[in-house]
């Protein structure tokens, strides 16, 4: 018999076949997923669902509002038992990059979260999947929507995404403080009809003490924030940040500068970037501060103080209530493998009984008009942090108005431009009419190079 | 008669040339797949524009043209860039070879200290910003701290459009280990007896750190002061993490501002043609180096000019 022992060259020789070939297997591009055909509308009412056995996905960047989603999900599967939801959460600041990923990889989610500057980018680019024949089709209550929060959600004249909440962004403050210096609270002065941004100033100046490292502040400042701050008080003061049609940017505008410079004025009363790093419970959160409702519920158990609510502060020339116009939804983007299913997952977290449920967990206001403003839910709802308070908020913001973000498709660099030059202002190495001016110019330059979708910027019940 | 096979018939050489080429294929893959494969990508979608989540459709020389003539934020991200370069650059290859002259001492525990300045340069990325932005703190920060014990008011650093860019830079010599480390290894390899023969000669410490030290240690400043450039243009995670380019846009770095074109604004074929413009300008100034070597590298065994 003739054996041929196994030379260490050919061992190696061997050896190098196998991984190369190993390496190209591994790096084969995988097979194309097959794409779900573009859905038309049903002619004879609602397709049927599948019955096969399938995963949602829905995307997200909010972690605490999975808690409201979960048990109304787990409804969602005991009625489709072989349709279960995947909640995949990604970080505010990376979620536009997330999704754009997932566009150009072809591995869209299912059901995808929208707010302002993601819905302008995902629907300027016309990736989202009109809604409008699923509404029709299945008789969707869109009539109990606010219609400029819709608008929020639309673009061209489609309807790309169900808003799933109507933020406010309400103005917060520490109840304790107030009591201990014997001063009238924001709320007070709300009904009193009193409360303006010459009261926030007041307030702000006497609530402030101490000084260097035991320095306490007396409210929370404007200038450089999200835009979700800023532009209601733009509309507000009888400005705005773009004329109603898109013209020019009105940040120029006398009236704009007023509110600046009210911001930039009391900067002394409000803590800078830094202060707000020394994790004190006062950063971030001191005496006065914007923010949204449901944030209330999920620091209640972490703050050390009590607080409430009351409107952001009107301008003291117009005494005009201005909310934002913060609409959040969910759509569907094209692409996506399911969007039948993801239709029945959408339609069913807007149900009554799953706003409500969502409102328990997570204090998130319902979008729908019919249930957003009933007495009952509120004060159902004992995790709230003064509901009654919570109630008449929700109502003054249908009831006052709201100021909704422009709906151009490069708005994120625009409010960049404007940071820009506002934080050179702020740190007093230009003159604020200066900084004003040429973000003005910035923007102006900006929206020729955009695609806008032309709709009401600040929608008021008349 | 036995047949002789393909395989068989070719030669040794040209064997082994093969396996070669196979034990090479990983990184050949990873080579054309994600590095050039992605350049060429670029080139093209930089004559396009182009948002990502549409399909990129051509526009020539707009992106280039906007950019010498209509975008104020590139040439502010280009002066941010060739400042920090100027100053960071020269004065971080200066102290890493001071520390690598002191290194380069017999001292007992000499060894320790050495990876005592070597430890900084391992550590780096998001936890070595969030490290420094507390150093710079205008109140609390051990660099004002310190100021203040000599009677200096230190500044609001990062939140000060004029010394923004100066924190950086003063920021930037925390990572001078790994250039220092060349260097000791360059200061290891000059032979004493050049230093003894200008010893004899009447060289003092001065002259024989100019006329012995630097020109045997030139190959060495060479490449540090070629990756220097290379990583400055580079300069993007201390930037972004600390300031994401303010206060305004004096910390407004070029790969930084690249960055926001690709993924805030998806502006992808416009960030392209900022990578390829980044490219050449990083390719005039390293061949601007070479070119210029021959008159200040001495490179034992070459030609004297």
């Amino acid at each position: 018999m003739n054996t041929k022992k196994l030379s260490r060259r050919n061992f190696l020789r061997g050896a190098a076949v196998v991984s190369g070939a190993a390496v190209l297997a591994a790096c084969a591009p995988k097979p194309a997923a097959t794409q779900a055909a573009p859905t038309t509308a049903p002619t004879m009412g609602p397709k049927p669902l599948t019955t096969e056995p399938i995963t949602l996905r829905m995307w997200h960047w909010d972690n605490y509002m999975a808690d409201g989603w979960k048990p109304v999900n787990a409804k969602f599967t005991e009625k489709y038992p072989n349709i279960k939801v995947s909640i995949e959460m990604t970080e505010y600041g990376e979620y536009s990059q997330k999704v754009a990923a997932a566009i150009a990889g072809g591995a869209v989610p299912d059901v995808t979260g929208t707010v302002a500057e993601h819905f302008t980018n995902m629907a300027g680019q016309g990736q989202l999947t009109d809604l409008t024949p699923y509404v029709d089709a299945t008789k969707f209550p869109i009539d109990d929507y606010n219609k400029g929060n819709l608008s929020q959600n639309s673009w061209g004249g489609l309807l790309l995404s169900i808003p799933y909440t109507a933020d406010g962004e309400w103005w917060f403050y520490q109840v304790d403080e107030f009591k201990k210096k014997g001063l009238k609270t924001p709320y007070q002065y709300w009904k009193e009809g009193n409360w303006t941004w010459d009261t926030a100033t007041m307030l702000a100046e006497q609530l402030t003490s101490g000084t260097g490292v035991d320095k306490v502040f007396g409210w929370g400042g404007l200038g450089t924030g999200n835009y979700f701050e800023m532009l209601p008080y733009l509309a507000s003061n009888g400005s705005g940040f773009f004329d109603e049609k898109y013209t020019k940017c009105l940040l120029s505008d006398p009236k704009s500068l007023e509110l600046y410079q009210w911001g930039y004025d009391n900067r002394k009363f409000a803590p800078g970037p830094e202060d707000q790093q020394s994790g004190t419970p006062q950063s971030g959160h001191v005496m006065q501060w914007l923010d949204w409702s449901p944030y209330g519920l999920v620091y209640a158990p972490q703050m050390p103080f009590t607080y409430s609510y009351a409107p952001p502060p009107a301008s003291p020339t117009t005494k005009k209530f201005v909310f934002c116009g913060d609409a959040p939804g969910f759509g569907i983007l094209k692409g996506a493998k399911h969007p039948d299913e993801s239709w029945a997952l959408i339609a069913w977290l807007n149900t009554l009984d799953a706003c409500e449920t969502i409102f328990d967990y997570t204090g998130q206001e319902p979008p729908r008009i019919s249930i957003a403003t009933d007495t009952g839910l509120w004060q159902r709802n004992t995790k709230f942090v003064d509901s009654a308070v919570g109630l008449e908020l929700t109502k003054a913001r249908f009831n006052d108005g709201f100021y909704n973000t422009p709906k151009t498709s490069n708005f994120v660099e625009m409010w960049q431009a404007h940071n820009e030059e506002i934080s050179l202002a702020w740190a007093d190495k230009q003159p604020l009419k200066d900084a004003l001016n040429k973000a003005n110019d910035r923007i102006d330059a900006l929206l020729k190079e955009a695609t806008i979708d032309q709709d009401r910027l600040y929608w008021t019940p008349s | 008669m036995k047949k002789t096979s393909g395989w068989n018939r070719l030669s040794l050489t040209r064997k082994e040339a093969i396996f070669g080429y196979i034990f090479i294929l990983p990184w050949l893959i990873g080579f054309f797949a994600l590095r050039l494969g992605p350049m060429i990508a670029s080139f093209f979608l930089s004559f396009t524009e182009y948002a990502i989540i549409s399909s990129p459709h051509f526009i020539g020389l707009a992106n280039f043209v906007k950019m010498f003539t209509d975008d104020p934020s590139f040439l502010d991200s280009l002066r941010v860039t060739l400042t920090y370069a100027i100053f960071a650059i020269p004065i971080g290859m200066a102290i890493s070879l001071a520390i690598a002259m002191l290194l380069n001492q017999k001292v007992p525990g000499v060894t320790v200290w050495r990876t005592i300045y070597y430890l900084p340069s391992v550590v780096s990325g998001v936890a070595v910003s969030t490290l420094w932005v507390w150093l710079f703190h205008s109140q609390f920060g051990l660099i004002n701290l310190a100021l203040g014990v000599i009677g200096i008011q230190g500044p609001a650093w990062l939140r000060d459009p004029d010394w923004a860019l100066i924190a950086l830079i003063i920021m930037s010599f925390w990572s001078i280990g790994g250039g220092m480390v060349i260097n000791l290894a360059g200061l290891q390899g000059i032979p004493t007896e050049l230093y003894e023969a200008a010893s004899i000669d009447g060289a003092n410490a001065w002259q024989r750190f100019w006329r012995v030290t630097i020109p045997m240690l030139s190959p060495v400043l060479f490449f540090n002061l070629i990756m220097g450039v290379i990583d400055t243009f580079q300069y993007f995670t201390n930037a972004y993490v600390m300031t994401n380019g303010g206060p305004g846009r004096s910390t407004l770095f070029y790969n930084l501002y690249l960055f926001q074109n690709a993924f805030r604004y998806y502006k992808m074929g416009y960030a392209s043609a900022l990578a390829w413009v980044m490219f050449l300008i990083i390719l005039v100034l390293t061949l601007s180096i070479f070119k210029s070597s021959p008159y200040w590298v001495y490179y034992e065994g070459l030609r004297k000019r």
